[in-house]
């Protein structure tokens, strides 16, 4: 898993909806990277639209306080 | 005559209430009183028999219970006592629990087996619920007898004190203590999360105050002083994230979950690999030999002791450490040296001598659920 959207941060934010704000607010840092990323059905086809997610390697520095600078 | 209902004798009653009927004179025969039938009209009506107690008249019915004085005899249904069906079906989906929710309370069930005993471990923190009292506090009857066991004869009892002696010690908290032993062994990160979550892991104030609480406690130094270098946006999801990952970590291993090439260093085989090799007394390649042909690989970190330059498999390792009572050096497997006979192994610490070597090539024989190459 190369991205990790709102719903996969939920379990630790609490609710999916504050796991939108904590993606909200980090789109304008440099790190972690928040990106747009499609939309895929279980089965891996493009189900159209596009949601916001963090990459996961940047949340693995993140929640081990690695913090990267953007290059 | 009489001018009014207040001034009626009692025996004059029956009178009246003729002549105003009848439209009559008459006379009261107990006290000889002459009605006429205007008089008899003027006089309020006399109630003949004795008035009814006031019944309030029922309240109509309402669509809403607003407003609604609740009666002392009926317990109603306030916002702390609703039931579920009386919620509203938003309200209930709102609380639906997420399968992290469970899978953690079921982890937190199963690491503390003797929920209700001397420790009162509990998944929410409900106090030990003491066997020998009732709710209210009384003593059961046979609670002192069975604190207290007195020997009032010299009989030999029927079955001997030592007949179950060899099962005292294995409860269902002696068995996830091991376990939790056994994984700590081998993953130390994950032994420390499962014995916090075991001694403290409380889902009372939910999931991510759990998740909180696990960060905070196993948080190595360095970590904590890069979440204080973090941006405050970024800071208040670094230390639940770390917990749930620790916790996800923890379940992972107590399950044996994970992707197949994971559980190399599963501890449920490392144990049953132990426990083989001390039964059989068979080498711990002959064992690898063994598993691979049932498809069981054991990749699990191998290490060569510098004394007999000999390779001990880390799953043929006893989790305390014993000094082989034979050759007496190094720190071995008594299966290692082919003396599992020997019993005079005497625990020890780790030996200095290991040092760590790559793991052995499984691929020697192909498993026999592997796809054949292309």
């Amino acid at each position: 898993m190369t991205h990790l959207f709102a719903e996969d941060l939920a379990p630790a934010a609490g609710t999916v909806r504050t796991a939108r704000r904590w993606l909200a607010a980090w789109r304008d840092l440099p790190f972690p990277r928040v990106v747009q990323v499609q939309r895929l059905a279980p089965d891996g086809q493009p189900i159209g639209g596009v949601q916001w997610a963090v990459r996961a390697d940047d949340y693995d520095d993140l929640i081990h306080g690695r913090l990267r600078q953007a290059a | 005559m009489n001018d009014a209902s207040e001034t009626i004798a009692d025996c004059c009653r029956l009178t009246v209430a003729r002549v105003q009927r009848l439209q009559r004179r008459a006379l009261c025969p107990v006290c000889g009183t002459e009605y006429a039938p205007d008089e008899a009209t003027a006089i309020e009506r006399p109630a003949l028999l004795p008035a009814a107690p006031t019944v309030e008249a029922p309240a109509p019915r309402r669509a809403s219970r607003l407003g609604a004085q609740p009666d002392a005899r009926v317990q109603v249904a306030d916002e702390a006592k609703l039931r579920p069906s009386s919620t509203a079906p938003v309200e209930r989906i709102t609380h639906v629990e997420g399968d992290d929710h469970a899978r953690t309370r079921r982890l937190l069930i199963e690491l503390r087996p003797d929920k209700g005993g001397p420790l009162g471990w509990a998944p929410d923190a409900t106090p030990p619920k003491p066997t020998d009292r009732t709710d209210d506090g009384h003593l059961v009857l046979g609670a002192l007898a069975n604190r207290m066991r007195v020997q009032t004869s010299v009989e030999v009892p029927s079955i001997l004190p030592g007949a179950f002696a060899s099962r005292a010690g294995v409860t269902a908290g002696t068995a996830a203590a091991q376990r939790i032993a056994a994984i700590g062994y081998v993953v130390p990160e994950v032994g420390a999360t499962l014995g916090w979550l075991q001694r403290f892991g409380t889902l009372a104030k939910g999931l991510r105050a759990l998740y909180s609480d696990a960060a905070d406690a196993l948080v190595p130094d360095d970590v904590r002083a890069g979440w204080k270098k973090l941006p405050a946006v970024v800071q208040v999801a670094a230390k639940p994230g770390y917990g749930h990952r620790r916790v996800t970590e923890a379940m992972a291993a107590w399950w044996g979950e994970g992707a197949p090439e994971a559980d190399r260093a599963s501890t449920e085989r490392a144990e049953i690999g132990r426990i083989v090799a001390s039964q059989t007394g068979r080498t711990s390649t002959e064992l690898d030999a063994a598993l691979a042909g049932l498809g069981a690989r054991l990749d699990a970190p191998s290490m060569r002791c510098a004394t007999c330059g000999k390779v001990h498999h880390l799953h043929l390792w006893t989790a305390e450490g014993r000094l082989c009572g034979v050759c007496g050096e190094g720190y071995y497997a008594a299966v290692h040296h082919g003396h599992p006979e020997d019993t005079s192994l005497t625990p020890e610490g780790p030996c200095d001598d290991l040092t760590d070597i790559p793991a052995p090539e499984p691929t020697a024989e192909p498993r026999p659920d592997a796809d054949p190459p292309a």
